[in-house]
């Protein structure tokens, strides 16, 4: 049982793009004034701050929180930095959330920033210092080697074809055209992933998000604080995260434990009994378009080894009878990191209130979930939210 | 981490595995060369497959969000964890420099000593105090550390005999600047019905607040620390604590320098005659476990080691450093160069 409600009034965000010329402090500061615009709140209003950004090394910046703080409106505001590696951006609204479900603020401003692309040649290399120093290291391991392993071992157990994958990509990035904010929207075919550049096989070029620079915020209130501001909040109603352990080689990479723990976390706090049923959609993390389908798995919407079938079958569409990552996903949307991920709370957000647009699912929603990934592998964060 | 944990979990009396709703490192990324520091976590304190997150921050940041995730209900007993492993870093100034604005400040090619000396300089300009007040506060640190077994850096070093110590960056000597440490310290908590339900005798965190204030150099205050003073009131408010540091027994605050110490105990006296009677050691006892200066810089987990005194010594386990009929504590932290960040937590026994 929680102490207090909490409802989502604001949100905003930034262009996904790669190379943006404005600093982190700046994107940071655009989003969090976007998402007081759409509160009617001002900076004055916010009684605390959660930042969400990870890692380090892909600003350049060492404790990278304190950096934020200017832009995030931290000066003067309690803040406090969260971060579980690429889960970080669902995770800073569960940051959030028990910021004010304690009692101890009524408010929370969520900012979530990432800008990869100051990394030199490139941001996967700011990966390398995640891997362990003694056991991984040495062995010139990339994060794209060890998804190859994880997408070839989820196709090996489920007897899963590489186009069955690609239909995500083709589905996210078709969505992406209707993201204003979008850094990869287009329309492709499976053929065009198919024949896209093979990275480390089976992942492909267009089986991966982009690298972007971009920041999303959000607006937390108490149900008495958010009564004052609107009509139509949006209320949080489940949080869950889990890590798993650190060494990913001693798991079966078929399916995601620690996202099946994070969601039943969720479930249980939002008495939700039949996520399939008693959820209307979901934003699901989609780095790589073989995750979406693993993480539907793992957060029961679909049955082990059945996700693909969904897909193909048309389910997952905007249109379809449980549409996943109406947003355009971090495949179309863009990837930076944590901003990605509170990008799906925020598309959960504006699908709920029915603002999205030319985004927005054709069936009436009323319950929607966010999740994310990330760690070596290890991390799932999970948010659920209702009208 | 392991060890720590062990030992915290075995003074607990619970296990790790069933009892703990959720994990929160406090230390940082880049720290020993690695990112994303939750992820290495987890295995050593008995959290994996569990909630864990990093929460990073000087420590009272992770105690307020573990002491929020309880207030929220999402968890009655939460593990905070914080850990140094100095000694890998072979540039700890380096890795402070990423920590600077990169775009405008980072390339002046002012170092964090540097940076520091000019709040110093700032500080004594304008407090009043002076460098003897900064040998006072190092020696009496020194001396206390002789009676805690942790300290790496305690000193008998008679009064009076100069302390023989090279200037980094005027006017900062190398004995102003707590010398770095390895240490890794865990701490559980939990709700009050938990504690009372499981006959555990706790020490109870009655407020816990931090701030982020504008750093001098940008224009912030020098003669106090704002997110001193800031994170002081709203901690005392929710303690109900009405006249100031005299109604506490025992205070550790941050001494990663010696001046930041007179600064900080500046911020949260309510006048310099109280300042003057904290740092006379009259009434309340100043830094018992010998702070940073005497037990070394654990980064971030100095906050925890305050805390991990105060705990010692609100039990009455604080062995040839306790402080008699101890029943109220403070702990105050800061984040260190270039920030400007920092919290306070006030704890009681037998409330």
């Amino acid at each position: 049982m929680t102490k207090r409600r909490v409802a989502v009034i604001g949100a905003g965000m930034t262009l996904f793009r790669r190379r943006l010329l404005e600093t982190g402090r700046e994107l940071s500061y655009e989003a969090s004034a976007m998402a007081l615009d759409e509160a009617g709140m001002e900076r004055k209003d916010v009684e605390s701050v959660v930042i969400g950004t990870a890692p380090d090394a892909f600003d350049g910046v060492h404790m990278k929180g304190e950096y934020l703080l200017e832009g995030a409106g931290g000066i003067g505001t309690p803040t406090s930095r969260v971060y579980v590696g690429g889960g970080t951006g669902v995770f800073s609204p569960i940051g959030g959330w028990w910021h004010v479900a304690s009692g101890l603020f009524d408010t929370c401003m969520v900012v979530a920033e990432e800008k990869m692309s100051p990394l030199h040649p490139h941001p996967q290399y700011a990966f390398w210092s995640i891997f362990d120093h003694t056991l991984e290291r040495p062995l010139g391991v990339t994060l794209l080697w060890i998804f190859a392993l994880e997408m070839r071992r989820y196709m090996h157990v489920y007897g899963i074809k590489e186009e069955d994958i690609a239909l995500v990509a083709v589905k996210n990035k078709l969505n992406a055209l209707d993201h204003p904010c979008a850094q990869l929207g287009a329309k492709i075919t499976v053929d065009d992933v198919m024949r896209s550049e093979k990275l480390v096989w089976p992942v492909k070029r267009y089986d991966v998000s982009p690298p972007s620079d971009g920041a999303c915020a959000m607006v937390l209130a108490s149900e008495e604080v958010a009564k004052r501001y609107t009509d139509d909040p949006v209320w949080i109603d489940g949080v869950g995260w889990n890590v798993d352990t650190q060494y990913w080689t001693n798991r079966d990479l078929c399916y995601p434990e620690y996202l099946e723990r994070a969601a039943r976390m969720a479930y249980k706090m939002a008495k939700i009994e039949d996520p399939r049923k008693d959820l209307d959609f979901a934003e699901v993390y989609d780095p790589f378009d073989y995750k979406e389908l693993h993480h539907m798995e793992g957060l029961m919407l679909a049955d082990k080894g059945g996700a693909p079938k969904m897909t193909r079958e048309g389910v997952t569409q905007r249109d379809g009878d449980f549409p996943i990552n109406p947003s355009g996903g971090l495949l179309g949307v863009g990837n930076p990191i944590a901003a990605a991920g509170l990008m799906k709370v925020c598309e959960v957000f504006w699908q709920l209130r029915g603002e999205a647009g030319k985004r927005q699912v054709k069936k009436e929603v009323n319950r929607g979930l966010a999740q994310a990934w990330g760690d070596l592998m290890q991390v799932g964060t999970v948010i659920t939210m209702r009208r | 981490m392991f060890e720590a944990a062990a030992l915290a979990y075995r003074d607990a009396g619970i296990d790790p595995r069933k009892e703990v709703d959720s994990f929160i490192t406090t230390s940082e990324d880049l720290w020993e060369g690695w990112s994303i520091t939750d992820e290495m976590v987890p295995d050593q304190i008995g959290g994996a497959g569990r909630p864990v997150c990093t929460i990073p921050g000087d420590g009272v940041t992770g105690l307020g969000n573990a002491a929020m995730q309880i207030e929220s209900g999402v968890a009655e007993v939460v593990v905070l964890e914080a850990h140094s492993k100095a000694s890998d870093v072979l540039d700890k100034e380096a890795v402070e420099d990423l920590a600077q604005e990169p775009s405008l400040m980072r390339p002046l090619g002012v170092g964090s000593d540097s940076l520091a000396a000019l709040e110093m300089a700032a500080f004594l300009e304008g407090s009043g105090f002076g460098l003897a007040d900064c040998d006072v506060v190092i020696e009496n640190s020194r001396r206390r550390g002789t009676a805690n077994p942790l300290a790496s850096f305690g000193s008998k070093r008679r009064r009076g005999v100069p302390l023989g110590s090279e200037i980094i960056s005027s006017p900062l000597r190398r004995a102003d600047k707590a010398r770095y440490a390895d240490a890794a310290v865990v701490v559980v908590l939990a709700s009050d019905r938990w504690a009372k339900a499981n006959k555990k005798e706790a020490v109870s965190v009655d407020g816990v607040a931090w701030c982020s204030s504008l750093p001098w150099y940008d224009g912030g205050e020098v003669a106090f620390a704002g997110y001193a003073r800031s994170s002081f009131r709203r901690a005392a408010e929710q303690a109900g604590l009405k006249r100031g540091l005299g109604s506490l027994d025992l205070v550790e605050l941050d001494d990663t320098y010696s001046f930041k110490l007179l600064q900080h105990l500046a911020s949260l006296a309510r006048d310099k005659d109280e300042a003057s009677w904290v740092l006379r050691g009259q009434g309340t006892a100043l830094n018992p476990s010998g702070g940073s200066l005497a037990v070394g810089n654990l980064i971030e987990a100095s906050a925890l080691h305050r805390l991990y005194e105060a705990v010692l010594q609100l039990r009455g386990e604080g062995d040839r450093r306790q402080v008699r009929g101890a029943r109220s504590a403070l702990v105050q932290s800061w984040r260190g160069v270039p920030t400007a960040t920092g919290g306070v937590t006030i704890l009681s026994v037998g409330a």
